[in-house]
Order: structure tokens, then sequence, then C-alpha cells
């Protein structure tokens, strides 16, 4: 009866929408992939992915955003096994990806209700929320993400949209934006056997390398969907040349900590997602051809696994992150974004699985040429503790306004213990064909 | 103490008669205090601009041929419905009128109320002169007495308010140097006045200069012995022992009292900002006292048996050498202030800066070792701890710090960065400007006294204009007078000029007078020079000869307009001086007259922009002597880098922090990055001495540190906090600038010294990891190869350029043409490549100038798909700095993004961003102009080069050739050029239209020819608003889309 009474106040609510609704604006693109590796010159992507995106609006102040991602690989390395994963990701039963076939799913990228007024605005739905200023890495995500091309693509595009809702309305001089996330989403990580499967020790649970993934029982409770939403309040403001941000964040952990036990025929790995608490402060400045950027983000008591001979316990720590970066205008209309990533786990017991610094350095260096129609760019991430790295080089030619074609090519190197090292075998190049219809 | 080196040896030859060395120096000290009683004081605005200034000489002519000086004004506002034309009114400002004119120095003769000036009027005899207020002033009928007023322009918003409810009597004093005095005189007298509903207020530029004179010099005279009072406390708490507080207090007041006395021996008088000089000496002085001091009584407690004389040459031997390059470099910031400013009180404060620093070091050198053995200075309490060779809490406590930078130096490193970036960003929005009055809070009568005077009446700013002509009675001529009025017109233009008055405007009375008619317009003249002269001695005939003296010379040959602005500020009345001054340049160019400006407004404008010229030049010759020193002492461009790095981070934060509190730069304030530079870089230079020494004996970094910095910290520490607190005490006046100084001043050493404690051992640290040895001969080479560098950097000629003035009338209308506050329009892109493939892009713009100066540039793509809703946004301060966001829609953020050079291309098209940011108009700082041919009649060949490299590097071009439209003043084609002779850019407005008053260019073409590649903007839709709702250039909503009424309504 309940369900019957909701359908009829939707079906209500949709009619009504209806009769006022436009149709303000749509977009159809679609895109192929082609990645093969170097090494093993196996092809890994074969894809086609469509995404068709629409603006439905009521009124002036109300509007409807609705966004559909439909993904076929025939390759089916990046991301094999796809029933597994789909129910470990995506546990609510709204974020369930439709599969299409073995190897092609659909999955509702965005679709929320919009209320505007003035400088107010909130949102209801599934929606996405970039709060992090650095490029390429989020010290401060508030949605999960997708790894199943590890960094390979930009970070929208990897990252996991969430039901919830949004508000934003301005306090004086100060914006506020709050969030109530009632989505149980976490990482979607790559299972045993994808191209970029996590196989060092730190994502691992500690797990030696010479240990097979599959050599334990994997149990996994996924956060409530209700008792377990994720709260996010940022209060920024411009002072002057400068613009601050101070954030903050209560909700589930995206990465499991894991419990291990004895089971009746092999060990039970149960993963579980405790609760986090983040902080952060931030702040955008610029002057001349340079703009700085910086976040200082804490988490507090962070729940993180220790790993004694095997055994796996917990203990809560407190994590600092520092994050810096700056964009530089170079002469030849060179482009440099430069960033030096600080994480530090406070008083860090020797055992803890995640290692104590986490130090990384991007460099990015982009040139255009021909009137921005060609874009030559360089992507260099260097993990400074371990000295492992990722280089990403990037051929961007536009023929038309509608077509974009890319040539990537993604280099690992470093130990098999590190973050880019673990993928040293998985070298690619990735042509990409992109058409706007 | 073996004295074998070549240190020692001087030390212990100059210790050996201290009786004589004290006496001598004592009596050198008594010769230069002497010379203190011969100190003048000059306080004024026209001491900031050198003598021989076309505005100081203008300004001396007018006051010797008017006999007009500074004035001071006392307001009477009536309460309660009373007006000023009431019969008790009237004799009150009379009463009041003949009090004040019986005070000693007022100038009888110069003041003027409504109780002393007359009307002019027609009758049938002829032309009256009717005072305004009768004898006995009973006798007055009032309502005559205002009809008289309301037909005396000339006295209305000066004598009496236009709503009637204020009086005003001006008058000026006869000796300007007694001005104080007086002003208290004048409020004596204005309260011993008691009448009922009516309030008084004393304001006006001679009273405001003189209370500010006396507030300076009694804030001064107090505060200043408070300073060095609380520096010598600290000194005691230092050492806790009254001989080192002795000495420190001989050090002191030697260099204190030596660089003032040879400064008034020389005749340099006391100019205002002099009074910085006494507390800048006393700290510098005070350093190398407490440096040399620290060393002693460590090795006292190290070794209480160290004879005296021992410990004394030791500590010297250990210090000469720091203090020697602090001094050096100290004296080296001041002398680059010194040679690059060119207003005389801060050459003077700089170069007498540089030579106290000297006397300190001299004294420190030669006197204070001297005094030590002489007082027989015991071991100290406070250095009970190094007997055991460990150093005190404050000792510990700094090496904890400096051992955080050591063992965190990207995080110290970075985090500085970040303080300079965001302090640089900050910094940016400083600006030069200056009010007189808000020197004083805004609660002090005298301010709320001038505001309430200039916002009644037309105000108590002065801008003055002479006209000369070469004939006696050359200006009683129609032709004349007819220029005088035109210039009148044009000043009453100007936004912040409320009035002007000239002896046109009484002719024009007189001429209503004698014709007997009121169908005489406003500065109607009769149409015959000899009618003039006619009027003017019928004038003389009916009323007092004297009354045009203020307005006219006797011989008829010199005239002044006085125009009145009720602005404070520089920066608004500069707008008023800069077009007048163009369009005297203009106007009077080919005629008889010679016109010049003159005034209080005039004097302040050249003050600041010789000092917006001159100030950056400054700060950046004397940053660059000091680190061209600082590379020549450590023999290390690294180290002298170093050491340069804590001052500068303090001289931008306090440039952020003067942009953050409102404090705009002015002569006094200007001072605040001098004094940084010279405070801050001797605590960086005895960091990395000490360390740079201590690290050549001890194994590893952490163990130099604990060797070297809580001896050298703590010296270092109770330096600054003696500095710190010692310069906060300013900060108990009641005058703000002096509360500003104070506190700058104070920020400055605290911040200097926290910088240079956190990032000298972080460097060294970080420096020791990437550490790659480098031979000798190449870092000397390299080192000289870079102070060759920085000297060439520092020592650039300026370039110099011709003005062809019309040229420039050309480039002044351009830049002239007139844009609305806000516009909305949509362009059509069209983009061609050189295969002859097009793409179009369609693009809504919104721009708003608000406030003046300010321009913010929004522009919504809007097709094609690919790239809708991409919005870029750009903020332009006047020039001076830009900031820009870019939002991507697919990135789903908003991001700051670095400035391009002007000349790139703009956002891909082939349009620069100056093409697009300037409107088609030629910034007049930029170019040097000339005129070039042209066959079409109605249009001008404006050429333009830029007037420095600089400048043509970052438009990209040479030179260009633009064809103004002489009707709209838009050019129709600008070409630009490199080295080549053929344009590699051409842009050509092809089709103009006049919408809603405004000239508006709707079809540009951009073919870039060296790429072969071409631009065309299409603008429809354009619609010119007054306002724009200012979320649309907030980029934090950059990303929300905009109302759709912007896009469709035409």
């Amino acid at each position: 009866m309940t369900r019957l009474k909701l359908m009829v106040l939707c079906g209500g609510l949709a009619t009504s929408f209806a009769e006022a609704a436009v149709l303000e604006s749509y977009d159809l693109n679609a895109k192929l992939a082609y990645a093969i590796s170097t090494e093993g010159r196996e092809q890994v992507q074969q894809a086609v992915t469509v995404e068709a995106e629409a603006t439905v609006r009521a009124s002036k102040t109300l509007l409807l955003q609705l966004g559909a991602r439909f993904s076929f690989d025939a390759a089916d390395v990046l991301r094999p096994n796809r029933d597994d994963e789909r129910i470990f990701a995506h546990a609510n039963r709204f974020n369930r990806r439709p599969a299409v076939g073995d190897s092609g799913e659909i999955e509702f990228r965005e679709l929320f209700l919009e209320w505007q007024q003035g400088e107010s605005r909130i949102r209801a739905g599934r929606q996405q929320l970039m709060w992090s200023s650095l490029d390429g890495v989020s010290l401060f995500a508030v949605n999960p993400s997708d790894f199943h091309e590890f960094v390979l693509n930009d970070e929208t595009e990897r990252q996991q949209p969430q039901w919830g809702l949004y508000f934003d309305f301005p306090v004086g001089s100060w914006r506020l934006e709050s969030a109530a996330l009632l989505d149980s989403s976490v990482h979607d990580i790559p299972d045993p056997g994808a191209w970029f499967e996590f196989t060092a020790p730190q994502f691992r649970f500690g797990a030696p390398l010479e240990q097979p993934t599959r050599a334990v029982d994997i149990e996994t409770q996924l956060p409530d969907t209700i008792k377990d939403a994720t709260y996010a309040l940022r209060a920024s403001r411009a002072l002057g040349n400068t613009r601050i941000v101070f954030a903050g964040l209560i909700g589930n952990e995206y990465e499991a900590v894991g419990d291990l036990e004895q089971g009746a025929a092999a060990p039970v790995l149960t993963r579980t997602f405790p609760r986090r608490r983040l902080a952060k402060i931030g702040l955008e400045t610029g002057a001349g051809s340079v703009v700085f950027r910086g976040e200082l983000v804490g988490q507090f008591d962070k729940v993180l696994n220790t790993r004694d001979r095997g055994d796996l316990a917990v203990t809560e720590v407190d994590v600092l992150a520092l994050g810096v970066g700056t964009d530089l205008n170079l002469p030849h209309d060179l482009f440099m974004n430069l960033q030096l990533l600080l994480e530090r786990v406070r008083d860090a017991p020797e055992a803890l699985v995640k290692p104590e610094r986490n130090d990384l350095l991007t460099v990015t260096l982009q040139r255009p040429f021909l009137y921005n129609t060609l874009v030559l760019k360089w992507r260099w991430f260097r993990d400074l503790e371990r000295g492992d790295s990722l280089s990403q080089a990037s051929l961007n030619y536009s023929p038309s306004d509608t077509m974009t074609v890319e040539l990537l090519g993604a280099w690992f190197s470093g130990s098999p213990r590190g973050r880019f090292g673990q993928f040293d075998r998985q070298d690619l190049i990735r042509l990409t064909l992109r058409y706007s219809f | 103490m073996s004295g074998s080196n070549a240190g020692s040896s001087v030390f212990w030859r100059l210790t050996e008669h201290p009786i004589w060395v004290v006496s001598t120096s004592l009596l050198v000290i008594a010769w230069a205090a002497a010379g203190l009683s011969r100190l003048e004081k000059d306080t004024s605005v026209r001491a900031f601009i050198p003598t021989d200034h076309p505005s100081v000489v203008t300004e001396q002519s007018i006051e010797e041929i008017f006999g007009i000086g500074d004035a001071f004004a006392v307001a009477l506002e009536f309460h309660n419905g009373k007006t000023v034309f009431d019969g008790e009114a009237l004799a009150l400002v009379e009463e009041l009128t003949t009090a004040l004119g019986e005070i000693d120095n007022v100038n009888r003769d110069r003041i003027a109320s409504i109780g002393t000036e007359s009307s002019i009027s027609g009758s049938d005899e002829g032309v009256d002169v009717v005072p305004y207020v009768e004898d006995p002033v009973a006798d007055t009928d009032t309502v005559l007495t205002r009809e008289r007023w309301l037909e005396m322009p000339p006295h209305q918003s000066t004598l009496v308010s236009l709503d009637e409810s204020s009086a005003l009597i001006i008058f000026e004093v006869e000796d300007a140097s007694r001005a104080a005095e007086t002003y208290a005189e004048v409020l004596r007298v204005a309260h011993s006045i008691s009448y009922p509903d009516v309030t008084l207020d004393v304001a006006g530029p001679a009273a405001v200069s003189a209370y500010l004179s006396q507030r300076i010099d009694r804030d001064a005279k107090l505060l200043q012995p408070a300073v060095f009072l609380v520096v010598l406390l600290f000194v005691y708490l230092a050492f806790r022992r009254a001989g080192a507080t002795l000495c420190a207090f001989v050090i002191v007041a030697g260099t204190t009292i030596g660089a003032m006395g040879i400064m008034s021996w020389q005749g340099v008088a006391y100019y205002a900002i002099t009074n910085a000089l006494p507390v800048i000496l006393v700290s510098v002085a005070v350093a190398d006292a407490v440096h040399v001091m620290s060393h002693y009584y460590q090795l006292r407690a190290a070794d209480p048996t160290l004879p005296v004389r021992s410990a004394v040459v030791a500590s010297m031997e250990a210090t000469a050498r720091p203090i020697f390059f602090t001094s050096a470099t100290t004296i080296a910031g001041f002398c680059g202030i010194g040679l690059a400013s060119i207003m005389p009180p801060i050459s003077y404060f700089s170069w007498y800066a540089a030579l106290g620093v000297a006397m300190a070091w001299a004294f420190s050198m030669v006197t204070l070792p001297n005094a030590m053995m002489l007082l027989n200075l015991q071991p100290s309490r406070a250095f009970d701890s190094w007997r055991t060779s460990k150093p005190g809490a404050i000792g510990r406590s700094l090496l904890a710090a400096s051992r955080f930078g050591v063992r965190h130096p990207v995080v110290v490193l970075g985090a500085f960065l970040m303080l300079a970036v965001v302090a640089l960003g900050q910094a940016t929005s400083l600006r030069f400007d200056r009010s007189q009055v808000e020197n004083f809070d805004p609660d002090e009568p005298i301010r709320a006294a001038d505001e309430f005077i200039n916002s009644k009446f037309a105000g108590t700013s002065f801008l003055d204009v002479l006209v000369e002509s070469s004939d006696p009675e050359g200006l009683l001529t129609t032709e004349a007078m007819g220029q005088i009025v035109d210039l009148q017109d044009f000043m009453e233009q100007q936004e912040d000029v409320v009035l002007t008055v000239s002896i046109a405007d009484y002719l024009s009375l007189l001429h209503a007078a004698i014709e007997n008619t009121a169908a005489i317009a406003p500065r109607e003249l009769p149409d015959s020079s000899d009618a003039i002269k006619q009027y003017m001695f019928v004038y003389e005939a009916s009323g007092d000869p004297t009354d045009f003296e203020e307005e006219i010379d006797a011989s008829g040959s010199k005239a002044l307009v006085r125009g009145m602005l009720n602005t404070l500020h520089f920066s608004e009345s500069r707008k008023a001086v800069e077009a007048i001054q163009q369009h005297i340049d203009d106007t009077f160019a080919d005629s008889a007259l010679r016109v010049t400006l003159g005034g209080d407004v005039n004097t302040t404008y050249h003050w600041m922009t010789r000092l917006e010229s001159s100030h950056f030049k400054g700060v950046g010759l004397s940053l660059s002597l000091v680190l061209i020193l600082s590379v020549a002492v450590f023999r290390s461009i690294p180290l002298g880098v170093l050491a340069v790095v804590p001052v500068t981070l303090t001289v931008l934060l306090i440039y952020a922090v003067m942009a953050s509190l409102g404090i705009y730069l002015e002569p006094a304030t200007s001072m605040f990055a001098a004094i940084s530079v010279g405070l801050g870089v001797d605590f960086a230079i005895h960091l990395i001495e000490r360390l740079q020494r201590a690290r050549s004996t001890e194994p590893t970094l952490e163990r130099a540190l604990e060797l070297a910095i809580p001896l050298i910290g703590r010296a270092c520490f109770f330096n600054i906090l003696a500095l710190g607190l010692g310069f906060s005490v300013l900060m108990l006046s009641g005058l703000p600038m002096l509360q500003r100084f104070g506190g700058m001043v104070a920020l400055a050493a605290f911040a200097s010294f926290a910088a240079a404690l956190l990032i000298i051992p972080s460097w060294f640290s970080l420096s020791e990891r990437m550490a790659k040895p480098v031979p000798g001969k190449r870092r000397a080479a390299t080192t000289a190869l870079a102070l060759i560098a920085i000297a060439a950097l520092t020592a650039g000629p300026e370039l110099t350029h011709a003005e062809e003035a019309t040229a420039d009338w050309v480039a002044q209308q351009v830049a002239n043409r007139a844009e609305a506050t806000a516009t909305r329009r949509v362009i059509e892109m069209t983009l061609t490549n050189r295969r002859g493939k097009v793409r179009q892009r369609q693009a809504l713009v919104l721009k708003l100038i608000e406030p003046p100066g300010e321009r913010s540039t929004r522009i919504t793509f809007l097709e094609p798909r690919a790239i809708r809703n991409t919005s870029f946004l750009s903020h332009d301060r006047g020039g001076q700095s830009e900031s820009r966001w870019l939002y991507l829609p697919a990135t789903k953020r908003i991001r700051r993004i670095p400035s391009s050079d002007r000349g790139d291309h703009f956002l891909g098209t082939d349009f620069s961003y100056e093409d697009i940011q300037s409107d088609l108009k030629f910034d007049l700082d930029d170019y040097d102009f000339a005129l070039g041919a042209t066959a079409d009649e109605g249009a001008y060949m404006l050429l333009g080069e830029p007037r420095s490299e600089a400048i043509a590097k970052e438009l990209g071009f040479d030179r260009f050739a633009a064809t103004i439209d002489a009707v709209s003043f838009l050019p129709s084609r600008i070409e630009f050029f490199e080295s080549e002779d053929v344009p590699f850019k051409v842009v050509e407005v092809r089709k103009q239209e006049l919408i809603d008053g405004y000239w508006t260019a709707t079809e540009i073409f951009a073919d870039h020819r060296r790429n072969r590649h071409s631009t065309l903007f299409e603008y429809s839709k354009v619609m010119y608003l007054e306002e724009l709702d200012a979320q649309y250039f907030d980029p934090a909503y950059l990303e929300r889309a905009l109302p759709a009424t912007l896009l469709v309504s035409q």
C-alpha cells in the first residue's frame, strides 16, 4: 500500500512536471576506445560508450537533470566478473547497473531535481560533488571512485554519483554548501583478474606479494544506506584575491578494513567500511601567470589495519594530508601544473598496513598547437616514498568541433609494492575517438 | 684568549685605553647633540616636492601675487529650523568673525564671511556694492540680505550653504609656522561663544595640518622616549645587569643623537617622516650591542675566571664579522631607497638612516668594548645555564623551532611559499592614496568638522589655475575672459569639482548690475574689452578696491581661477587634475595666455604621483643591493639569496597586511617596506653566519643547530622582543598614523625573525639532502656572473619618450570613448584555418565596469554543444592585476587559471586578450604615439610603439598602425608589426553602429597573416545596461546557468 501511495505521488509529481516541462538542452556523446598493452600486445579495451544528458526545465526555478551511460567492452579485460563487482560497489539497489549481455551495462549517472532561487540552490537525486581543488588526486573525496581504469580518466569520469540532497546558499559573504548522501556506495576496486587489480600489499590488507589473491574467502559488510549516510558541509568565501574553503565530512570509508578469521575450509576475510571524519582547510589564489592552491586535510581516528605475522587487527590513528599545487603559464604557450601531496599517519604503529608516509609529486606539462585543435600533454606521478611512478603522455586532436581523437600512453615503473609499480607490466596505449552528436 | 689572529689583535689594540675611547665617544655625542638645537621643522606637504618643481613654483607665485595661503574654516550650523538669514544668526556670524579677526596671527585682511562680504547689484545710479550685514547688525534687513545672496553665485556654497542652514568663516594666518597655536586659540574663541541651536566646527587645510603637526609632535615627544625606555628595559631583562643596559644606552644614544645631530648641523630639516628615524636607529643600534653582549655573557658564564678584557675581545672577535655584514646590508637597503626616491624627505631619511647604521657599527666596534671593560661587566644570572654549556628555556625553544625546520624542510618551505603566494595575491590589491583627515580617528572633532564642511560647502580642497598674460591688462579682454569662463565650465564638469570662482564671475555680476537686468545669464560677459575695463573701474569706485585682489592682480595680467573640491582622497581628485591639465594643454597650447595649475590638490597630486612612480623601484633597488651585498658577504649565491628571502617575505607580508587593513601607500606608510628591509635582513645574516660556522665544525646539521641557535637565536629573540614591544608602544598613540607605524614595524620585526628562524635551517637541511659539490672556481665564476646580472638588471636605463601632442590627443580621444557600466552581447565567432576550414562558436558576453576602473568580463559559450556552458571570467583591477577563472562543465570544477600575456591568443581565436579587454583602445601608459599619413580625410593614422621591451614582449608586437575614425574614434583597421615591414596581423572593424549613444564595433575581423588563420566576431543583441547582477561575475557561481532572459531579450 505504501509503495502504491509512493507510486501515485511520484506519478502525480511527474505528470505536473511534464506538463510544464521544456527540454532546455540535451547532449549525446559517443566514445570508441581501443587499448593494447605495450608488453604483451594484448587487447585491453575494445569499448564503445554512449552518454546521454538532458536538462528539462519546468519553471524558472525548477529543472530536472538526467544523464545515463551505456558501455560495452568486447575485450572484457578492464572489468571482468561484472556481477560480483556490481553488487560490491553498488549495494544500493538504485545504483545497480543493468547488464546488457555479457559485456555491456547501463548506468544512470545523474538524475536530480534542482530548485534554484537567486543564489540559493537545492538538489535532490543522484549527483556528483567535486569538492577537491587539486588535479587528478583527491584529498577530500565526497563521492567514491571507480578504479577500473586506474587514474587514466578524468576525475568526473571515474567518480561515482550518489543519491542525496544538496543545499547551496549564501550567508553574508560566505557560500555554504551542505550535502546528505543516503547512499552506501564505496570505491569500485577492480576484482582479481582485472587489468588494474590492486596487487600491492597496502591494498590487500598487508598480504605479502607471493600470497595468491584468492587464498581466502571474502565477505563484505557494506554500510547501511540510512544509518551510515554521509553528511558534508563546505563554507567558502573570497578574501581579496584569495578564496578560502573550510569543509567537514562524516560518512563511511570508501576503502575497506579487513578482519581475518579462520573459516571452515579457508580463512574468511570480512571487509567493513567504518565511519570517517574529515576536516579541511583550503585556499586558492593567484597573481599574474601563477595560480596557487593548497589543501590541508585531517582525518581523525581513522580505522586502519595492522598486520602482525598474518594476523589482522585494527587501530585508530589520525592522518594528516597536505596538498599544494601551482599552475604556471610559461613562455611559448606552455602550461605547467605542479602538485605536491604529503600524507602522514600520526603515531603509526609499526605493524600498520598503510605506509606511514605517503608523498606524491605530480607534474603536468601541456602545450596547445594549431589554435587549440592539437594539444600535447605529459603527466607524471611520482611516489616520493617508494620511488615508483606513472608517466602518461597524450595527444589530443580535434579535427572538428564534434570530433576528438586522443592517443594516450601510460607507463608504470617501480617496485610491485608501490601504488604505481604494481602495474609495472600493465603499460598501455589507448586510442579514443569521441563524437558529439 | 691568545690574540693571535688579525681580528683579536685589532680589538686588543682598541681596548688598550678604554677611558680615552669612551671619553672621546662621549665628546663626539656631545658635539652632535649641540647640533640638535639647530633642528628646524618642516611638516608641510610641499616639502615632499623639490623646490624647483613647477607645481611648487606655481604655488609660490599664487601666494605672492594673490596673497593666498592655506586657510582655516569655521562653520556655524544652525538647528531647529533656524537659518543663517535670521537676525540673531547673522549677528552671531558677524560677532564671531570680529572675534576671530582679533586673534594674534590671524590676517585681518584675509577673513571672509557673510559678515564681511558685499553683494553686487544694479541700481538707477549704477552699481551698488552693499555689505550683506549693516553696521550695526540690528539694522540689517535679513530678507533683503538673503535676496542679494541668492543673486551672488560665487558666495553660494562658500559663505553660506545652499540649504542656508550653515555659514562659513574663512581666514588665513600671517605666520604659517604658528598655525598650531592659532588653531588652539581659534578653538578657544569658538567655544567661548555660546548661542542656542548652533554648532561650531573648526577645520580647513591649515587647521588640519596644524592639528596633525601638533598631535605628531605631542605623541612623538611622549612615545619616542617610551620606545627608548622599553627597548632598554628589555635589554635589562635579557642581561639582568645595569651595566649592560648602560652600555646599550651609550650605543643607542650615540647612534641616535649622532645621526640626528649631524643632520641638523648640515641644515636638513626635520620632516614629518623624520619621526621614524630615531626609533629605527634605536633598534639597529641595540641589535649590535645585544649580539656583542650576549656572546660576552655566554663566555663569562662558561668560564667565570676569564678576564674581562679577554672575554670582551673574544666577543668582539666572534661578532665583528656578522655585525659588519648586517650593517653593510642594512646600509645598502637604505641606500637603495635613497637612490631611487625623488622626494627629499624620503631621500634624507634613507641617507641619514644609512649614516646612523654606520655610526651604530662604529660605536659598537669601538666604544662598546671599551665601555664594557670600563664598567667591568660581571657574569649575569640570565646566562647561568651556560655554565654547563646548556642553553636556557628560550634558547631551547628556539632550537626546537629550528629543529622542526630541519626535520620538515619541505613542509616549512612549502608553508612559507604558500604564505608568500597568498601575501603576493593580497598585496596586489594595495593602492596608492591619501587623505589628510584619515590621519585622525573617525571620532576626532577635526575630522568630523572637515567632513561636515566638505559635505555642506563647496569644499576645502583647492585646485587653483593661474592664468597669465604677458601684456598689462592682457586679461581684461573679452577673448581672455571668454577663455577663463570656458575653463571654469570645463572644471565644473569634473565630477569632484563643486564650484569655481574667478574674476569672470564678478564681471558677469557687474555686467548684470550695470545693464540692470536679470536677463544676463551667469558668466555672461560684455562683448567689448573696453566695457570690461570700465566695469573694473566702476567697481573700484563703488566698492572696496581690494575686493578682487584674490581674483586678479592690479595690472590685470594675472588671474586666479579657484576650483573647490569636496573630495578628500587623492585617488578621486587625481582624475580632475589630469583632465584639467589635459584640457589646459590642449586648449592653451597656441594661446597667448600662460595657464598653470596650482593649489593643494595639485601639490598632493604631484607628490603622490612621484611616490607612485618611485616606490616599488626603490624597494626593488633596495632589495637588489641587499642581495648583491649578501652574495658578496657569503661568497655564495644561494646563501646570499637565502639571506634576502625572509625579508622579502616580510615586505610582502607588510604589503598584504596593509592591503587587508585598507592602509594606503602614501609617503608615511611607504617607509614601512624600507624599514622592514633594514631591520629584517639582520636576523637572517646572523643566523646564516653562525650556522655556517657551526656546520663547518659539527658532523651533522642538528649538532650545528644545537651549537649555533640557542645563543644567536636568544640574542635575536631579545633584540626582536625589544624592538617589537618597543614599537608596539607607538600603537598607544591616538593617531592612526603612529599606530600603523608602530604596529607595522613590530609586525615586520616579528615576521622577519620567525621567517629567518624557520626558513634558514630548513633550507640548510634541504640543500644538504640535495647537495652536490660544486668546484670552487666554478662557484666563484657563477657568483661573479650573478652579481653582474643583478647589477645589470638593477641599473638598466629608463626608456624615455618624446610625446607628440596631436598623436596623444587622438590616442586620448580613443581612450575617452564612452563605455557603458554594463554590457550584454552575443558573439558569433567564425574561425577559419589555412585550409579554409571553418569553425563556429557562439557566446554570451557580459561586461561590468564597477567600481570605475575595475572591469569584469564573463564569456559563456552557447554553441557548439561540446563546449556549451563553458564559462570564462576575468576581473581586471585597473590594469594592476588580473584574475581569471574557467568553468568546464565536464570537470564540474571552477578553476582559477593563471593570466596569460596580454598578447596571447584569446580563447583560441586570432584576437589577443589585449584586443578583447581593451575594447579596441590603446593604453596611454603603454605606447609612444605618433601620427602617420592617411588618404582618408575622415580618419587619423595613429602609430604606436610599446614604451619598453617588456611591454612589447607582453603585447606580442613591436608597433602598430591604426586607422582611427574621426567621428567615433573607433579604429577601423589596426596593423600589428614585429620586425618586418609587413603586418603579421590585421584587425578590421568592418561594421560600427551607434547603439544607445555608444559607438559599438559590431563586426570585427582579425587576420593572422603569419599563421594564415582568421577570426570574425559578429556581435548581436548588444544591450547597454545601467547594471548587471554582480552574481554573474562572482567566480563562486560561475557554474550556474545564466537566466534565459539574458539570452533572448533584445
